[in-house]
């Protein structure tokens, strides 16, 4: 196999700050936006951007996610000359490691890499909710003879501090990079997504293997050690929608922006689809007693009761007299008749028969796995 | 299953719904928004455990290749088992001698490859779900050669299943007589057109097809034979209906708004699967007002629909209302347009007029593509 640039997914984990949602599927299965697991996002993309091969690491809680990727079949990843593999740490003869950072996944598996022939890598996060057409920043990559091109975003300057920011001049080349800074230097984000020439980057991580001190991050070290070594790093302006779904706060809130017609991340757009596993369900069903508005609604839920301003995921039922506003209601959970439930995500397979009212921004979450 | 089994389906001869199957056998006509007739038989092939399908196709081959594919949505093991299409190219321009006969006589490879012990011919027309390993079970402990699944209708023939046949029973169970239903008496038994028998049987009623007819096909054989041969009969309980004609494929599609009958057919732990498209959910817009409607994936509704069916990707203006319609694919019902009693095929916009209004006897039909 040649490919020129392959694809490199950090899947591996566990996403602790979405709580229960995380106790038995690592992130980026974690349902999105009525019928989609997180990790459709940079999966679709990879396929979109016509990329053939795609390794994915995973690690925490991996067999759900691992079965979700299989051949890479539903993304079209599994025709002639493409391939999608599942990476999980493994054992070799010089012993066996978990990942111990987002370096040391990729660094674990240079053999996979050397195997593709591939110039240029992508190194994608498997929880970000986006669009983007890797082969525009491979262009730019190219263009600017860079060493390393990072995805970046303008972000607002009170966020800044959670994310990698850099500053780079006019010409996008970066001159400091500065990881989760208390004082940050600019509003631009890295968006974890880095292309990088595959032999400095090869080099790069077996250098940073042998060193005992480091963190084996990206963040943290691989790239400010290339920086130092005055490499060329480059920052790809990307402008559009691009949301981490961390927590269950910010989960929520890129559901609702799907509600939004004019919404950026244009999910609803038949240009980039984004490709996800079909669920054999029934038609939507919509009762002569419902009541639907401004929500998303996916095949095989059924509505009985009032649904505003939600997000409903396949085989979820919302009965008779039941109120849903401002709601994420994830597969075959149901409300149950005359519940009323606002501000609110509600875990797969989850019944709710009791009122459940959160806050716009502190939303509740209830989930059966809560219960196990 | 310790049998090996192949599932026939016969689409020769199926009904047709005028101008909705000029350009698609009825087989592959879309049904219930997201699914095509021929869902049923190929899913109730797979829940079966059989692994071996073939397509009887009498004619437009196009749209039955594009819905069924390389088949794998109905396959369980792609290695062991295949779908095919059997086409008989040599007679498609001679209708009178493009009989199921012949078509299973052009491929008589596919029987040979297989080299079934019993096959199940079905006919997509009546829609139904049944458990074929049990059926077949019984009928090779019947000792029969022949097994025909039938329906009891108590009240109903003189307006359903017309030019379906009827069947007299004898007491020991045994069909004595086989003819048209033209309506004459409201009760009876009907044939379901559907076949079980030993692999050996199937080739002498082709053998005696052929030496008494070039034109007869299976359902003509059976007639013939029906006083002499010992014909099974095996009685069907559930939800049945033989889609007959455009007045009835909008009736019986509506009758489904019922849940109690659309439980009746769909039954628990029997997924009906179909081609997966990769639509987006269901955009219900703030305005919009479904009721008693299913819905399929890719719709965005802004305008009012009630007591309707919608295909994919179908979008309702606003201001425009839908009432007891079909609507197919990829269709535009403009801003303040009225459709009621209408059956809209595929890509058809409603631009230009005020009202599409048709009856329950006759419903409106806009063609393919139209823009009226």
């Amino acid at each position: 196999m040649k490919e020129e640039m392959v694809a490199m997914i950090l899947a591996g984990g566990r996403g602790t700050r979405l709580k229960s949602l995380t106790a038995k599927v690592a992130k980026p299965a974690v349902f999105f936006g009525g019928k989609y697991r997180i990790i459709d996002f940079p999966l679709s993309n990879v396929a979109n951007s016509g990329i053939n091969a795609v390794g994915v690491a995973t690690q925490y809680e991996s067999t759900d996610l691992n079965n979700y990727i299989g051949s890479g079949r539903n993304w079209g990843l599994n025709g002639t000359n493409a391939l999608a593999s599942i990476l999980p740490p493994r054992e070799t003869p010089s012993g066996a490691s978990w990942y111990l950072g987002t370096a040391d996944a990729i660094y674990q598996n240079i053999d996979w890499l050397d195997k593709t022939h591939c110039k240029y890598v992508v190194i994608l996060s498997g929880d970000h909710i986006y669009k983007m057409d890797y082969s525009d920043m491979l262009k730019f990559h190219k263009s600017n003879q860079a060493d390393v091109t990072i995805a970046c975003i303008k972000v607002p300057m009170a966020e800044a501090p959670r994310f990698g920011i850099v500053v780079a001049d006019e010409k996008n080349l970066i001159n400091e990079f500065q990881e989760k800074p208390k004082v940050p230097k600019s509003d631009y984000a890295s968006m974890g997504i880095y292309i990088f020439t595959y032999d400095l980057l090869r080099k790069a991580l077996i250098e940073d293997a042998k060193d005992e001190k480091s963190d084996h991050d990206f963040g943290k070290n691989i790239l400010p050690t290339l920086l130092g070594a005055k490499k060329r790093l480059f920052a790809y302006p990307f402008k559009g929608y691009w949301k981490d779904v961390g927590t269950v706060q910010s989960l929520w809130e890129a559901n609702m922006d799907l509600l939004d017609p004019n919404c950026e991340l244009q999910l609803f757009s038949s240009r980039f689809k984004i490709y996800s596993a079909d669920t054999a369900s029934r038609p939507q069903y919509i009762a002569p007693s419902a009541k639907v508005e401004d929500s998303v609604i996916n095949q095989g839920a059924q509505i009985y009761g009032k649904v505003i301003h939600s997000v409903i995921c396949n085989e979820a039922i919302v009965e008779k007299g039941a109120k849903v506003k401002n709601c994420v209601i994830l597969p075959a959970a149901v409300v149950k008749k005359g519940v009323k439930i606002e501000n609110a995500i509600i875990g797969a397979k989850t019944v709710v028969s009791e009122d459940v009212i959160g806050e716009i921004d502190n939303v509740a979450l209830v989930n059966a796995q809560e219960d196990k | 299953m310790a049998y090996k089994v192949a599932g026939i389906i016969d689409c020769f001869g199926n009904p047709e719904f005028g101008p909705l199957t000029q350009h698609r056998p009825m087989a592959s006509t879309s049904f219930l928004g997201r699914y095509s007739f021929i869902d049923f038989p190929l899913s109730n092939f797979l829940n079966s455990g059989i692994l071996n399908m073939g397509i009887l196709c009498q004619n437009h081959i196009r749209s039955l290749s594009k819905h069924v594919g390389n088949g794998r949505s109905w396959i369980s093991n792609t290695k062991r088992g295949a779908l095919e299409i059997l086409y008989d190219e040599p007679n498609v321009a001679n209708p009178a001698y493009n009989t199921d006969i012949a078509d299973i006589i052009e491929n008589k490879v596919f029987f040979k490859d297989v080299h079934p012990d019993y096959v199940i011919i079905v006919s997509p027309n009546f829609v139904y779900e049944a458990d074929f390993s049990k059926l077949l079970d019984e009928h090779v402990a019947s000792g029969d050669r022949i097994t025909l699944l039938y329906t009891h209708v108590e009240n109903g023939l003189r307006n359903h299943f017309i030019g379906a046949d009827k069947i007299g029973i004898s007491s020991r169970g045994k069909v004595n007589r086989m003819e048209t239903n033209m309506g004459d008496e409201d009760s009876g038994d009907i044939s379901m057109g559907c076949l079980i028998l030993d692999y050996p049987m199937l080739e002498s009623l082709v053998e005696y097809a052929r030496s008494t007819s070039s034109f007869f096909n299976l359902d003509d054989c059976l007639k013939y034979l029906a006083p002499t041969v010992m014909i099974r009969t095996a009685k069907f309980e559930g939800y049945v209906r033989d889609f007959d004609s455009l007045p009835h494929y909008l009736e019986y599609s509506l009758e489904l708004l019922d849940r109690k009958v659309f439980d009746s057919l769909f039954q628990e732990d029997w997924p009906l699967h179909t081609r997966t498209y990769d639509t987006v959910p269901v955009q219900c817009r703030a305005g919009s007002n479904v009721t008693n409607s299913y819905l399929a994936n890719g719709s965005v509704i802004e305008g009012k629909v009630t007591g309707s069916i919608l295909g994919r990707n179908v979008r309702i203006e606003k201001g425009a209302e839908v009432i007891n319609s079909v609507i197919g694919n990829d269709v535009v019902i403009s801003e303040g347009t009225h459709v009621e009693n209408a059956v809209i095929d595929r890509d058809a916009q409603v631009l230009h007029v005020a009202e599409v209004i048709g009856s329950k006897e006759e419903p409106i039909y806009i063609a393919r593509g139209d823009i009226v």
